[in-house]
């Protein structure tokens, strides 16, 4: 009996002993889907481009400029390499006779700035390309890249087509900007 | 054995076995997956601007149960990643007291890492502690993609 006791009695406090030091665990999850981005955004439109005659007789009214505006973007690029910007005339329509060019000028690591100035048209053309994962800060005129428009007047060529220019014609155009896959 | 000695099993080596396996089964449980997604919208200010670094969950994100306990006890927490960036950081913080024994310490965000840390302490049965989670160090630096990571609680006896 006293054997059987003292034997009863060792389990227990060993099943006790084991036990007491007891710990448990659960678990949850986190995740965070990051999202791929590109926005953009024009600062102010640029002001109106207006013609006027040339100081002499016999030359071509000199183009305008317009240099005021910036285009700001922020891009989070996933399995694209890069994206580009494009440009077109999406509504409205330019004086007969006159063109409309623009041109950017993006800081480094933002992109690529065409060459040459792109002519405006109703087709879309690349602005700026190789644009990497960036953001070009939000500061107005001062961050982004800066556009340059420039209105001229088609090359008079002394016959009756330059009659086709119209005077004192007051168009507005709205120019469309879209970030795009580089093709 | 004679009729004594199963007596003596039955009214002493028995509840003490009884009392040995339920009393101190310690649990803890914790519900509070959090699923955050970050796009255009989490830009700081628009196209041009980077995005918030720091995300926030609700300050009850994260309900935590103890339960089955004899006295005092102290809960660990530590994460395991699944696919992770070394940019982000990823913290803890007790928020609420849950309700019945008494809970302290954990209150200040403290980071988490793949090693056990002490959160907090407390004593008894204390159901409905909450916390909140604090996602840190996001940018456009971040490539797209889903990170995940699984946040280990362990509750020890002390």
């Amino acid at each position: 009996m006293r054997k059987l006791l003292l034997a009863s009695l060792m389990v227990a406090v060993l099943a006790f002993g084991v036990a007491a030091a007891t710990t448990d665990s659960d678990t949850h999850s986190f995740s965070v889907d990051i999202e791929e981005m590109a926005v953009l955004d024009c600062t102010d439109a640029p002001g109106t481009l207006s013609l006027t005659q040339p100081a002499a007789g016999g030359a071509e009214p000199a183009p305008v400029t317009d240099a005021t505006a910036y285009i700001q973007y922020t891009i989070v690029l996933g399995s694209e390499i890069t994206k580009e910007i494009q440009a077109r005339i999406s509504d409205g329509t330019l004086p007969v006779g006159c063109t409309l060019t623009l041109s950017a000028n993006a800081a480094l690591y933002e992109g690529t700035d065409t060459v040459e100035p792109i002519t405006l048209s109703g087709t879309a053309l690349d602005l700026i390309t190789l644009i990497p994962t960036c953001a070009t800060g939000t500061v107005a005129d001062t961050d982004g890249a800066v556009l340059t428009y420039s209105l001229s007047v088609e090359a008079l060529t002394g016959t009756a087509a330059d009659s086709t220019v119209v005077k004192n014609t007051s168009n507005q155009i709205t120019i469309e900007f879209t970030l795009a896959d580089t093709a | 054995m004679n009729h004594v000695a199963k007596q003596a099993f039955l009214s002493f080596l028995f509840p003490l076995l009884l009392i040995s396996n339920v009393a101190w089964s310690i649990d803890i449980t914790s519900v509070g997956n959090w699923p955050l997604t970050i796009g255009e919208n989490d830009l700081i200010n628009g196209a041009g601007s980077d995005l918030n670094s720091t995300y926030e969950s609700t300050t009850y994100q994260v309900s935590l149960t103890i339960s089955g306990t004899s006295g005092s006890w102290r809960v660990d927490v530590r994460k395991v990643n699944t696919n992770w960036h070394s940019d982000l950081h990823l913290w803890v913080r007790r928020t609420g007291d849950g309700s019945g024994g008494s809970v302290s310490n954990g209150s200040v965000y403290q980071e988490l890492t793949d090693t056990d840390q002490p959160f907090f302490t407390g004593s008894d049965d204390v159901p409905g502690i909450t916390a909140q989670l604090k996602l840190s160090g996001m940018s456009i630096q971040v490539p797209p993609d889903t990170y995940t990571a699984t946040i280990y609680y362990t509750v020890v006896d002390i």
